[in-house]
């Protein structure tokens, strides 16, 4: 069957317009086609099959704007549904620029951010948890990622949810059938059936919500700071861990005064390691300022490293640190004994022991254990996500934020439950959850969700 | 004989009392169409009113200003509230009455009413001019010439009853179908399915060992279902219980081979859930006995309706099974169990008035939409009355909402699911029936029944005295306190101490105080016990109410989406096939409405939920907004 279009077409870059060498350009819409033919020299395209690819010229007027790559999908078997063009074209703004220009002077439209994807979603191309994930997958930092949001595509979230939410519909229908028949002997169900199967929902909610630290990791990226009192060898230790010599190293205390930061890519993950200026109190004003910036990055932190110098006895500088850390940052706090290939200091050791903080000693200058630093790392990257399956990561803050309330509303019933209090109040609340649960997969969509999800694309995706 | 109305009611059963009634007193002159005068209001099934859902249907009809509480006040006689193990949500008011009285009151409101002329005849045929009705046309050769029609049937039109192997013709036992009238439908563009109900065995009363059978004693104080009525003082009877055994299944197997049920022979689809015994024993095959209420259908009637043991089996397997139950060893058989099978119109051919979309000014009310039970009917009834008399005379149309009340539930589950048996109200029907409760019926509706001028002055004031209570208790007493001695005194040993004075709307939120007795420490006011059991119920529970208020705004968010008359649903290519035939059908006025068709999947709701944005901004082409062809 072919989509008889009602929408009008659109057109945009789909890849970055600046700082490729080929730039890609869509046409999504019933004029697609008929545009093109007007702009380009090589085969008549309406005269062709989908899913192909002609060699030829754009122009305008008699003037050749490029020579360009045209590729042809037809209704319905485009990524929008609808007749789709795009233009391979070099990689230059200004003919990206004049092609879109061509377009627009033949009754095309810029599209919106997201409305390919908010077209494919309209055409039933994909669901809304599947129109989030490409949202998601175009923002993705890392390969996991990437899977993660494939994932999503597929619909495999999708179908967690639903299964849930049956489970969570069929125990609310034995709940209100009771109260129809309760002056029969039936026994249709009791309190404690009703608290197992929510204890049940929740495990599973629980994880879903323990995976979304993890999954805005995977789209993100993890910020690592790296901080200590000044020359334990943070910058050392940042050069260890990205393997290269970049940050300026320097015994004198407080060299390194701006926060500086770099990117690698640690088991598929986006990590953003960041060094900062030593957090001591001080005179020096210029160092001031680079103080406070480091507390502000401490609270985006994901980890943070407290590197102390074992070689030396624990000063009363780094005993603060650990203690105000310790108090603020305890679930992502890694000590970090540096100068490991030098003697130790047995009583900085032992005190370090004891500290109920993952220890790790190593050697910044000799690379010495920097892999046993960097599994603990990643252990800690992931250890929220101790999980249902590799699979399925929630990495959208809208669901994160309904999970926790669908959370909030299965605690309630649970509380009602233990409390043993009428199924017609249980049921008030397993309502809400399941109300929640239907506002994830769309069910009950409002207007301000769908639009809410489509307008986080960036143009034209 | 004059033959011009403005609204002709056809049937005199629970639908047309409500229908035709509501209608004269909203001005129209109207003629009730019925067989026999004086069968109008006749029970063919349980002579009893009520129960679990169905006591709030009564309770929301008499608060609009129907008739069927009045009536049943007026003639029950064992009145018993149901479900007082649990909370006031839940429960429901029900009473068995006196079934010929019952018809006879019914009969004596109807040909008292001013404006209301009764005819006995049947209808065999609706006369459209332009898509309007014009005529009913009569078995006895004449016609009426009337604006509107509604059709209450029920179970008679081309109505068969079943008794084993037996098939005849009948409306109810001993009395003629209707026919004529569904084809008359069918040739109108109408599409008709059929359902079937059935009836238990009535024993004689004389004929059964009371010995045998445990004692169920009406409540103490009958619970009147009608706000205008102060109190039931007629005499209260008892009912009885008692069960089957294998031995009863055992023999009512041995008639499965003939039971018109199992053989084939009853087309119609049964109801799930008021089945029939033999259905009851194939269906729960591990449970070795049923509950069976004997239940008398009358201080003077001789018939006791066994409740419990509806059944289509042959006469001779009914009694020997029947024979086999504790205290009906030597039961008399009066009249045999049957089933009967009848036509209904799918209603989602209607719209929340119960006017057909089809034809304008014809309604349909009661078993006829596929219903089942006569507390549906007759809210059905009153509905579609009501609505005709205000469109005739050009008023708005009148129509509630889930989360108003009960009949809001059966008007919107009627025209917008599928049914394949027939309906019957249940709690688990309304999911907002925290709010919709019985004893706050006249809260939620009367306004509504006072604004047609449907409520009797002196009704009305008890209602403005009972909303003046609750805003001083609220206002006045909630806020007052107790002292410390003076509440540890009292509740010692029974309530936690308190260690200051503290407030009674906060003391009663223990689930072990009861509001009534703070009233007696706190205030000289006597007020009524339905006030403070309002109060008490919301206070106790405003956690609880909070949360279902909030989960109907939610519900009105969606609800008040409205969705423009005349969309071409099928132009709109990313709606699903099934959603774009649903929704041509069923035209739906809200979003909400739309999202509770069957058929209609989440993301055919998104799809409608943009589309109707872009309608908005004028962003469709208007191709796509025409009338479909």
């Amino acid at each position: 069957m072919r989509l008889n279009n009602t929408y009008d077409t659109i057109i945009a870059p789909i890849t970055p317009t600046i700082g490729g060498s080929v730039s890609l350009i869509r046409i999504s819409g019933n004029q697609a086609i008929p545009v093109t033919n007007k702009l380009f020299i090589g085969s008549d395209l309406s005269e062709q099959n989908g899913n192909r690819l002609f060699h030829g010229q754009i122009k305008s007027d008699t003037k050749i704007i490029d020579d360009v790559v045209v590729l042809l999908y037809k209704s319905p078997n485009s990524y929008t549904g609808e007749d789709i063009i795009e233009i391979s074209c070099h990689g230059n703004p200004y003919i990206v620029e004049q092609i879109l220009q061509l377009y627009i002077l033949s009754g095309c439209r810029m599209a919106n951010p997201g409305e390919f994807t908010k077209r494919a979603f309209l055409n039933g191309k994909m669901d809304l948890l599947q129109a989030e994930a490409v949202a998601d997958l175009i923002a993705a930092k890392s390969q996991k990622g990437v899977q993660n949001s494939l994932m999503h595509i597929e619909g495999k979230i999708s179908g967690l949810i639903h299964s849930l939410k049956d489970e969570l519909v069929n125990t609310t229908s034995l709940i209100t059938i009771d109260l129809d028949f309760s002056e029969e002997d039936l026994n249709i169900i009791n309190h404690d059936k009703i608290a197992e199967t929510i204890n049940k929902s929740q495990n599973i909610i629980d994880s879903l919500i323990r995976t979304y630290q993890y999954g805005r990791i995977l789209n993100k990226g993890a910020e690592v700071i790296i901080c200590g009192k000044p020359n334990v060898g943070k910058s050392s230790l940042m050069n260890a861990l990205i393997k290269r010599d970049r940050v300026i190293v320097s015994s004198i205390p407080g060299t390194t005064r701006d926060t500086i930061h770099e990117d690698i890519i640690m088991d598929n993950i986006s990590v953003r390691f960041i060094d900062t200026a030593g957090i001591r109190i001080t005179s020096d004003e210029v160092e001031a300022e680079g103080v406070n910036r480091s507390e502000a990055a401490l609270d985006k932190a994901d980890i943070i490293l407290l590197v102390i110098d074992i070689s030396e006895k624990l000063s009363y500088e780094d005993q603060n640190l650990i203690d105000k850390l310790k108090k603020s940052f305890l679930s992502n706090l890694i000590i970090v004994g540096n100068k490991n290939d030098k003697k130790i200091d047995v009583n900085t050791n032992n005190d370090l022991e004891k500290i109920d903080l993952p220890f790790i000693k190593v050697s910044a200058k000799t690379g010495k254990q920097i892999n046993l630093l960097e599994e603990e790392l990643i252990n800690k990257l992931k250890c929220n996500h101790d999980i249902l399956s590799e699979d399925i990561i929630i990495t959208n803050q809208r669901q994160f934020e309904i999970l926790s309330k669908i959370n909030e509303a299965l605690s309630r019933t649970l509380e009602g439950v233990q409390n043993k209090i009428g199924f017609e109040f249980i049921a008030v609340d397993m309502k809400t959850a399941i109300d929640y649960l239907s506002e994830i997969t769309g069910e009950i969509s409002t207007d301000d969700i769908l639009n809410n999800i489509f307008s986080k694309f960036c143009i034209g995706k | 004989m004059k033959n011009t109305f403005d609204i002709a009611v056809v049937g005199g059963g629970h639908a047309g009392i409500e229908a035709a009634i509501v209608a004269a007193r909203m001005g129209m002159n109207t003629v009730l169409v019925t067989m026999e005068i004086n069968k109008i209001g006749l029970m063919s099934c349980n002579p009893a009113i009520g129960g679990l859902a169905k006591g709030q249907l009564v309770r929301e009809i008499d608060a609009l200003g129907g008739m069927m509480g009045k009536i049943t006040d007026a003639t029950g006689i064992h009145f018993k509230m149901l479900n007082t193990s649990k909370g006031p949500a839940v429960q429901s008011p029900r009473a068995q009455t006196d079934r010929a009285y019952y018809a006879k009151v019914a009969q004596s409101f109807v040909l008292k009413t001013q404006n209301l002329t009764v005819i006995e005849d049947a209808a065999i045929s609706i006369r459209i001019v332009k898509d309007k009705v014009s005529k009913l046309i009569l078995k006895s050769g004449g016609y009426l010439a009337v604006r509107a029609v509604i059709l209450t049937n029920g179970t008679f039109l081309n109505g068969l009853i079943h008794i084993g192997e037996k098939h005849l013709p009948a409306g109810r036992a001993g009395e003629m179908p209707s026919e004529g009238l569904t084809e008359s439908l069918l040739s109108l563009g109408f599409t008709a399915g059929r359902l079937k109900t059935g009836t238990p065995p009535r024993i004689h009363k004389d004929s059964i060992d009371y010995s045998k059978v445990e004692i169920q004693k009406p409540d103490h104080i009958p619970n009147p279902f009608s706000f205008s009525t102060e109190k039931i003082d007629r005499k209260q009877i008892n009912c009885f219980i008692t069960y089957t055994n294998s031995h009863t299944h055992n023999i009512l197997r041995t008639g499965f081979d003939r039971s018109p049920l199992f053989t084939g022979t009853i087309k119609g689809v049964g109801p799930r859930y008021c089945p029939s015994i033999e259905d009851k024993i194939n269906r729960f095959a591990d449970k070795n006995r049923h509950q069976i209420f004997l239940e008398p259908e009358g201080y003077e009637n001789i018939e006791i309706y066994v409740n419990g043991f509806a059944t289509s089996l042959p006469g001779d397997v009914q009694e020997k099974a029947l024979k086999t139950v504790p205290g009906l060893e030597k039961a008399k058989l009066i009249r045999l169990g049957y089933a009967v099978e009848y036509d209904y119109f799918h209603p989602s051919q209607l719209k929340y008035t119960l006017e057909t979309k089809g034809v304008e000014n014809l309604y349909f009310a009661g078993q006829i939409n596929g219903t089942s039970g006569y507390e549906e009917a007759a809210a059905q009834g009153f509905i579609a009355g009501l609505n005709a008399a205000l469109e005739l005379s050009g008023r708005e149309p009148f129509s509630l909402s889930r989360s108003q009340a009960y009949i809001g539930v059966l008007i919107d589950d009627l025209i917008n699911k599928i049914h394949d048996e027939p309906y019957r109200m249940f709690t688990s029907r309304a999911e907002f029936r925290l709010l919709l409760r019985h004893d706050n019926a006249d809260l939620r509706l009367m306004d509504y029944g006072y604004n047609f001028d449907l409520i009797e002055k002196k009704t009305y004031n008890k209602f403005l005295e009972r909303k003046k209570e609750i805003k001083n208790i609220l206002q006045h007493e909630l806020r007052k306190k107790i002292s410390m001695t003076a509440f540890n005194n009292r509740y010692k040993n029974i309530s936690s101490e308190i260690k200051q004075s503290a407030d009674v709307g906060d003391l009663i939120k223990r689930p072990e105080i009861k509001l009534e007795e703070l009233l007696h420490l706190v205030s000289d006011n006597d007020y009524s016990a339905s006030s403070i059991a309002e109060v008490e119920f919301n206070v106790k529970h405003s956690g609880y109410m909070d949360r279902q208020y909030s989960q109907i705004e939610k519900f009105k968010n969606i609800e008040n989406k409205k969705i423009p008359d005349s969309i071409n649903y099928y132009s709109i290519n990313a709606l699903s096939l099934e959603a774009r035939e649903k929704l041509s059908k069923i035209q739906p006025v809200s979003l909400g409405q739309a999202s509770r068709i069957s058929g209609v999947s989440p993301a055919d709701l998104s799809v409608l939920v943009i589309y109707l944005e872009k309608l908005k901004h004028g962003n469709v082409s208007r191709e796509t907004t025409s009338s479909p062809v």
